[in-house]
C-alpha cells in the first residue's frame, strides 16, 4: 500500500529521483529526500525496530532523531537512526538488536518475562557468584544491546576543521532566523546552524498555515541578503565548552567552532503521554505525524485519534484531516478544551472532541505490530482515567500533542539554569551565562509572531553584548526590549501520565522503563533525580532522555510530593545528540621530522626508529645478517675503516652578540670567556637544582659568535630555557635555533680524514685542525662548519651544512669514502661506540635527579666561577655524601645479561641500576654503564643484577672509558 | 683533488615531487618543479586549491641591533612593525620577526637576496646572519580557506593583510604569510626543513580531498 500523498508545497522529497533501497532483506522505493523511516512508512511498513530490553515492536515515534528503537546498520556503519538516515540508492539496512530479523526476532518473548525483570534487577541478580559474571555480562550484552561494530570497516579519515564567528545561532526556525538577521544586520559575523537538512524549523511542518511558506521564504531571503550570515544545515551543535568553543557535527566532519557569543533558538522537543501500549507502532507524537505529512508527503494513518492538551494537538487534527485521514476523535486532557479559533475549525471539520478525556490504552493488533484501536476514558478530578467508562474507538494511529520541553542542552552545558514556569508548564531559562542568549520556544515563547519578535530581541541583545565587549565601556549592555511572556493556556500538560496495571505504559522507550519502574525505584530510596536516573537508567539511552526526562521528573516530583523546581533536573553534558566515533576520531596529525638524508636512508632500506619526533636510521640491514650482527659490523667498521652517520637531529644553536661568552658561562657549568676562536669545548648544563639537563659542544666561530651542538631530544626545551634566561638577565645576545635548517653528519674512523680530504679545501692536518677544533669552509661545494669531535672514540669530523645541500654532501662523502670502505652506521652502532668510549647520554645515563658528581662529569665545572645555573644548589648538594656514582661494568661472555633499568642488588637492598648495556661490543665482551652505591664504585668490585626471572647476573665494575683510555685514536 | 662546484639546492620534498613525475629546472641555484604530468600545468590558478613548493628560494636571516640600519643602507624598504612585511625588488619579501630580527626571501630567480648575503661578508658592528632553510609552500585558490581550517586553529579572516603569523599547521610550527594577488586567495607557509615532508604529505592529502592538486612553481611570486 502506498501512503504517499499528492505533491505539496514545501515538501522535502524530490519526486523526480526515485530511490531503491532494502530493509530487512526486502526491496522498497522512496524518493531522494526521504529518511528511512518516512520511506518505509510510505510503503506502509509500521514495524521499524525492536525495543532495547523486551524486544517489543516499535515504529516511527518522533521523526526528529530521537527514535532510539529505530536503529539500523548498513553493513558498514551501525546504530544509524532510521528517523534521520537519508535513503540512498543501494542502501541495505537491517534493524539492530534482533535475533533472526525484525519480524521473527527470537527474543520477542523476553516481554513475557517482564514481570521478573524489574528495574535494577541485574544489579541484584547478577553479581554472584563472581565466576559467572563474565557469562552474565557477555549474554546480557547480546540480548539487550545496540548494533555491532564491523571491524572490517575502515572508513576514510573524516576531516576536522576550525571555524570562527561572532555569534553562533543554533536553530534555523523562525526565532533563529530572526535572531540571525538581527545580529547579521547589526554587523556581526553570524553562523546559523540547524540539524535538519533544510532551514525553517517548525515553520516547515507545524503551523499548517499556507502563509507560512512565503513567510519562511521572506526570512531566508533576508538571511541570504546579509553577506555576513553563514547558514549550515544538517549541522548539530553537539557540545558547548568554555569560552564558547562549540563542537559542530555534520554528516562528514567535526567542526571546532570558536564563537564570541551563542544564541540558542533550537525550539522544543515534543513530549509523549504515558498510557498503556503507548509505545506500539502507530502511536506517535503529533509533530511526527505533521512531519510525515508536510516534509515527506506521507499519510500517517487511515483513521486516527488525537490526544491533545494544547492548540498544537488541534492543528495536528486539522492537518490529519486535510491529508485525508479520518480523525475519529480528539481526546483533550483539559476539561475546558481549546479556547482559540482552532477549536471552531476542528468542529467545522466534523471531528468529535472529548474534553477532559485521555487515552486509556492503545489496542494492539496481531503481533502488536500495529494498533487497531484506542480506548478513550474520561478523567476524574485527580486526572486519572476512568477505565470503567472507557469508550473504544477503532483507529490505526494515535497522535499525541500534550506538551513540550526546551531543547536547551547547550544552555545547560554553558552553565545556564532553568526554572519550571507554570504559565507554560515547562522549563525555561532563568539564568543565562554571559554571552549566551535564548530565543523562541526554547525560551518559553510559543506564538509564531512572538517567536520571531523574541528572536529579533535576542539577536539585538547579542549584538549589543558584543559591541560592549569590543568597546572600552564597562561591559554592561544597554537595556533591550523586555523578554516576551507567553499568553494563553500552557502549551504543556502538567502530568500527562496514566497508570496501567499491566506495566505497559512506557516512560522511556530507549530503556524500556514503564511507570511502575519509577515507583519501585522510589520505594527503594532513590528519591533524588540524579540517583533515580542512575538506578533506573532513565535518560541514559541513545536519545539521552529527550522524550523521557521531563516525564520522569514529573513522576518523581509527584512521588516526593514536591514541586518540579524542588525536584530538579539531571545534568546535560556533551554530546547533546549521538555522534559517530568516526567523526570524533577524524583525521589525526602525527608530525614527524626527517633529516635531509632521509631519501638516501630509504633507498638503503634502513630500519628507522623514532627518536623524539625524529625518524632516524636504527641500523642498515644486510642480507642474511641479524640485527645485532649488522649493528656490530657497523661499529667495527668505524673502528677499522671509516663510518658515516646522519646526526642531523642534533640541536644546532647560534649564540651571538657582545655578551655571548658571558651568557654561555652562566648557562653552562664550564668556562668560555677565554675559549679560543676556532676551538670547541664540552658544555654541561644544569637546572636550578643542580641536575644535569643538557650536554653538548660549544664552538667559538668569532669573538661574539658561538655555535652549539646540543642533544637531539633536549634541544627544544633547552633553547626555551636559554631564551628565558636571556630575558631575565637582560644580556646582549641573539639566540637562534637552526636545528632543522642544517644537515649534519659525522664521518668517523681511522680513514675519516682521507675521505673528507677529497671534498674540502680546509686543511685537515692535525696541526692545522686539531682535535676539538672548528673550521668554517666548504665540503663538496657547500658551505660547511667542520667540528673535530670524538663522540665515538675515533678520529672524526662532524660536518654541518645547509639542509638543502645535505643529501649532496652525504652522497659525496659516501663516494669519496668508497675506497676507504666507508659504510653508514645507525643510532644503535653509535650508542655502542660511545658506550665503549664511556660517553654518557643525558636522559639515558642520567635521570631527573642526576648531578655532575654522580655522573662523574664534575670535571666539566669551571673552577672559581662566580655563577652558573644550578651552582648554588650544587654547593649545597656537595656538602652531603654521594649516594650513587655512574660506573662501567663488564661481563664475562656467556653470562646471562641484564637489560637497561635492571636493578643492582647488594645485601638484599637496591644498590643501583643499569643505564646502558651492549651485549655485543667490539671489545669482545659485554659492557654496561650503571649507577651504583659509592662503596661499590671501585673498579674490580663484583655486583649482582637481578634479572626479570628473579635470577642474578654478575658484572664487575670497570674504569671508564672501556676503549682507548688515552684518547689517542681521536686526536 | 678536484673541488666540486656549488651544487643546486634541493627542496626537502624533492623526492616526493619527483615521484609525481615533476620536471625540474634549476633557477637561481634551486631545482624547481616546473611541470607535472597533470592538467593543472596549464592553469595559472586552480579553481579549487593548489599546492606549490617554493622551497629553496634564497633566504637570509639577520639579527642584531645594527640589522635595521644595515638593511636601510642597502636600500631595503624595512617594515616598521613586528610581523609586518614589505616586498623586495626581485619579487621577494622581507618580514620583521622582532625588534632587531629580519627574514628575507627572494623571488624565483631573483638575485637581490644573494647579493645582500654577499654584501654581508664585509659587515661590521652588531649584525649577525642566521642561516634560514625553511621550506616554503604556497596554498592558493578559492578553497584555500578550507585547507587552512582543517589544519590550523586560527581565524585568518580576522588577520590584517600581508602580515606574518606564527601558528601550528597540522601540528607543526609554521609561519604563514597571506600573499594574495589578483583576487586569488593565497598563503605562503614557511616550515622547518625537517618537518616539510610530513607537512607536504598532509597538505596534499587534504588538498586532493577538496579536488585540488599539486601545481608547479609559478614564474614569480604568486
Amino acid at each position: 500500500m502506498d501512503r504517499r500523498l499528492p505533491p505539496r508545497p514545501g515538501e522535502w522529497i524530490d519526486r523526480g529521483r526515485s530511490v531503491e533501497f532494502r530493509f530487512e532483506g526486502r526491496t522498497y522505493r522512496g524518493f531522494a529526500g526521504d529518511v528511512l523511516a518516512s520511506a518505509l512508512w510510505a510503503s506502509d511498513v509500521r514495524l521499524l525496530g525492536r525495543s532495547f530490553k523486551y524486544h517489543r515492536p516499535r515504529g516511527l515515534y518522533s521523526l526528529a532523531g530521537h527514535d532510539a528503537n529505530v536503529m539500523v546498520e548498513d553493513g558498514r556503519r551501525t546504530n544509524l537512526r532510521g528517523d534521520l538516515l537519508p535513503i540512498v540508492p543501494g542502501l541495505d539496512a537491517r534493524s539492530v538488536n534482533t535475533a533472526g530479523g525484525l519480524e521473527r526476532d527470537r527474543l520477542r518473548f523476553m516481554e513475557w518475562f517482564g514481570r521478573f525483570l524489574p528495574v535494577g534487577f541485574y544489579y541484584k541478580a547478577f553479581h554472584t557468584p563472581r565466576l559467572l559474571f563474565p557469562f552474565y555480562e557477555n549474554n546480557m550484552r547480546k540480548i539487550a544491546g545496540l548494533g555491532r561494530i564491523n571491524p572490517a570497516n575502515t572508513p576514510d579519515d573524516s576531516p576536522k576543521d576550525y571555524a570562527f564567528c561572532d555569534l553562533l545561532v543554533v536553530g534555523a526556525g523562525p526565532a533563529g532566523l530572526a535572531a540571525a538577521i538581527a545580529a547579521g544586520e547589526s554587523g556581526l559575523r553570524v553562523l546559523l546552524v540547524d540539524e535538519r537538512p533544510r532551514p525553517g524549523g517548525s515553520l516547515a511542518w507545524q503551523t499548517g498555515d499556507s502563509a507560512n511558506g512565503p513567510r519562511l521564504e521572506g526570512l531566508l531571503a533576508r538571511v541570504r541578503a546579509c553577506g555576513n550570515i553563514e547558514l549550515r544545515c544538517g549541522t548539530q551543535a553537539g557540545g558547548w565548552y568554555a569560552d564558547h568553543w562549540i563542537a559542530l557535527f555534520d554528516d562528514r566532519r567535526l567542526t571546532k567552532l570558536r564563537a564570541r557569543a551563542t544564541l540558542v533558538a533550537a525550539g522544543c522537543f515534543e513530549q509523549p503521554a504515558v498510557f498503556r501500549n503507548n509505545d506500539l507502532p502507530g502511536v506517535m507524537l503529533g509533530s511526527a505525524a505533521q512531519r510525515l505529512i508536510h516534509l515527506y508527503a506521507v499519510k500517517p494513518f487511515d483513521r486516527a485519534v488525537v490526544l491533545a492538551a494544547n492548540g498544537d494537538g488541534y492543528r495536528v487534527a486539522l492537518d490529519l484531516h486535510a491529508a485525508g485521514v479520518d480523525v475519529a476523535a480528539v481526546a483533550d486532557l483539559r476539561r475546558e478544551g481549546e479556547p482559540t479559533e482552532l477549536a471552531r475549525q476542528v468542529a467545522e471539520a466534523g471531528i468529535p472532541v472529548h474534553h477532559g478525556h485521555g487515552v486509556g490504552a492503545a489496542i494492539p493488533g496481531a503481533g502488536k505490530k500495529r494498533i487497531r484501536g484506542a480506548t478513550l476514558c474520561p478523567l476524574d478530578s485527580a486526572g486519572n482515567p476512568r477505565t470503567d467508562r472507557a469508550q473504544r474507538v477503532e483507529c490505526d494511529g494515535i497522535a499525541m500533542s500534550v506538551g513540550w520541553t526546551p531543547n536547551g542542552g547547550l544552555i545547560s552545558q554553558a552553565g545556564g539554569r532553568f526554572v519550571y514556569a507554570e504559565n507554560v508548564e515547562q522549563l525555561v531559562p532563568s539564568i543565562l551565562p554571559k554571552g549566551v542568549f535564548a530565543a523562541g520556544r526554547a525560551n518559553g515563547v510559543f506564538d509564531l509572531d512572538d517567536r520571531i519578535a523574541d528572536g529579533t530581541r535576542a539577536g539585538l541583545a547579542a549584538a549589543a553584548h558584543l559591541a560592549c565587549t569590543d568597546s572600552s565601556t564597562n561591559g554592561t549592555p544597554p537595556a533591550g526590549p523586555e523578554r516576551i511572556v507567553h499568553r494563553g493556556p500552557p502549551p504543556s500538560h502538567p502530568f500527562p501520565i496514566f497508570a496501567d496495571k499491566g506495566k505497559k505504559n512506557f516512560v522511556d522507550l530507549d530503556e524500556d522503563l514503564h511507570l511502575a519502574d519509577f515507583a519501585n525505584a522510589h520505594q527503594e530510596g532513590y528519591d533524588n533525580v540524579e540517583l533515580l536516573k542512575r538506578f533506573t537508567t532513565v535518560g541514559m539511552g541513545p536519545s539521552q532522555g529527550k522524550l523521557s526526562n521531563v516525564n520522569a521528573v514529573r513522576i518523581l516530583a509527584r512521588l516526593n510530593g514536591a514541586s518540579i523546581n524542588d525536584t530538579g533536573t539531571t545534568t546535560s553534558r556533551p554530546f547533546h545528540q549521538p555522534v559517530s566515533l568516526e567523526l570524533l576520531a577524524g583525521r589525526r596529525f602525527h608530525p614527524l621530522r626527517r633529516t635531509p638524508i632521509d631519501p638516501w636512508h630509504a633507498r638503503m632500506s634502513a630500519v628507522m626508529m623514532h627518536v623524539g619526533d625524529w625518524l632516524r636510521p636504527e641500523y642498515y640491514p644486510r642480507e642474511g645478517r641479524s640485527r645485532d650482527v649488522c649493528i656490530h659490523d657497523e661499529a667495527a667498521n668505524v673502528r677499522r675503516n671509516v663510518g658515516l652517520i646522519d646526526v642531523g637531529t642534533l640541536g644546532k644553536l647560534r649564540i651571538d652578540g657582545p655578551d655571548a661568552a658571558a651568557f654561555l658561562e652562566r648557562i653552562y657549568t664550564g668556562r668560555f670567556g677565554k675559549q679560543a676562536v676556532g676551538s670547541l669545548r664540552y658544555g654541561l648544563a644544569c637546572d636550578e637544582t643542580g641536575v644535569i639537563i643538557e650536554d653538548g659542544i660549544i664552538a667559538r666561530l668569532a669573538d661574539d659568535r658561538f655555535y652549539v651542538s646540543a642533544t637531539t631530544s633536549g634541544v627544544a626545551e633547552f633553547f626555551r630555557e636559554m631564551q628565558r634566561w636571556a630575558l631575565i638577565w637582560g644580556m646582549d645576545v641573539r639566540l637562534s635555533n637552526s636545528t632543522g635548517q642544517l644537515a649534519a653528519m659525522n664521518v668517523a674512523g681511522p680513514h675519516s680524514r682521507e675521505a673528507l680530504h677529497e671534498l674540502t679545501q680546509t686543511d685537515l692536518s692535525p696541526e692545522a685542525f686539531p682535535y676539538l677544533g672548528v673550521r668554517e669552509g666548504t665540503v663538496a661545494g657547500a658551505p660547511a662548519i667542520l667540528l673535530r669531535v670524538g663522540f665515538v672514540g675515533e678520529l672524526g669530523y662532524e660536518v654541518h651544512v645547509p639542509a638543502s645541500y645535505g643529501l649532496h654532501v652525504w652522497q659525496s662523502l659516501v663516494g669519496a669514502g668508497e675506497r676507504f670502505s666507508i659504510q653508514p652506521f645507525g643510532v644503535e652502532a653509535q650508542r655502542l661506540l660511545r658506550l665503549e668510549k664511556g660517553h654518557l647520554i643525558v636522559g639515558q645515563d642520567t635521570d631527573a635527579l642526576t648531578t655532575p658528581d654522580e655522573a662523574d662529569v664534575a670535571w666539566a665545572i669551571g673552577k672559581g666561577k662566580p655563577f652558573f645555573v644550578g651552582m648554588r644548589s650544587l654547593e649545597i648538594v656537595r656538602k652531603r655524601p654521594l649516594s650513587r656514582r655512574l660506573v662501567g661494568l663488564t661481563f664475562a661472555n656467556g653470562t646471562p645479561l641484564p637489560e637497561e633499568c635492571h636493578l643492582i642488588i647488594a645485601e638484599g637492598e637496591i644498590a643501583g641500576r643499569i643505564t646502558s648495556i651492549a651485549p655485543n661490543s667490539t671489545l669482545g665482551h659485554p659492557i654496561a654503564m650503571a649507577f651504583v652505591r659509592p662503596d661499590l664504585a671501585e673498579p674490580g668490585t663484583a655486583v649482582r643484577i637481578r634479572l626479570d626471572d628473579g635470577t642474578f647476573s654478575e658484572g664487575r665494575v670497570a674504569k671508564l672509558p672501556f676503549y682507548d683510555p688515552e684518547s689517542a685514536r681521536q686526536r | 683533488m678536484t673541488m666540486p662546484e656549488t651544487p643546486p639546492r634541493r627542496s626537502p620534498i624533492h623526492d616526493l615531487l619527483e615521484a609525481r613525475g615533476a620536471e625540474f629546472r634549476v633557477v637561481g641555484g634551486v631545482a624547481l618543479a616546473v611541470r607535472f604530468p597533470t592538467a593543472e600545468n596549464h592553469a595559472d590558478v586552480p579553481k579549487s586549491v593548489g599546492l606549490c613548493d617554493q622551497s629553496g628560494l634564497p633566504k637570509l636571516g639577520l639579527k642584531g641591533r645594527d640589522a635595521e640600519s644595515w638593511l636601510a643602507n642597502q636600500r631595503v624598504d624595512v617594515p616598521a612593525a613586528i610581523y609586518d612585511s614589505r616586498p623586495l625588488p626581485d619579487g621577494g619579501v622581507i618580514v620583521r620577526f622582532g625588534t632587531d630580527e629580519f627574514f628575507l626571501e627572494g623571488g624565483v630567480g631573483g638575485e637581490f637576496v644573494p647579493a645582500l648575503a654577499a654584501e654581508l661578508e664585509s659587515r661590521s658592528g652588531h649584525l649577525y646572519d642566521i642561516h634560514r632553510e625553511e621550506a616554503a609552500f604556497v596554498l592558493l585558490g578559492s578553497r584555500v580557506g578550507e585547507v587552512l581550517s582543517q589544519t590550523c586553529a586560527l581565524d585568518f579572516r580576522a588577520l590584517p593583510p600581508r602580515r606574518v603569523v606564527f601558528t601550528r599547521v597540522a601540528g607543526v610550527s609554521c609561519g604563514i604569510f597571506p600573499d594574495s594577488a589578483d583576487n586569488v586567495p593565497s598563503y605562503r607557509i614557511w616550515v622547518d626543513y625537517a618537518s616539510a615532508p610530513y607537512l607536504w604529505e598532509t597538505l596534499v592529502e587534504i588538498v586532493e580531498s577538496l579536488g585540488g592538486s599539486v601545481v608547479p612553481s609559478p614564474r614569480g611570486r604568486v
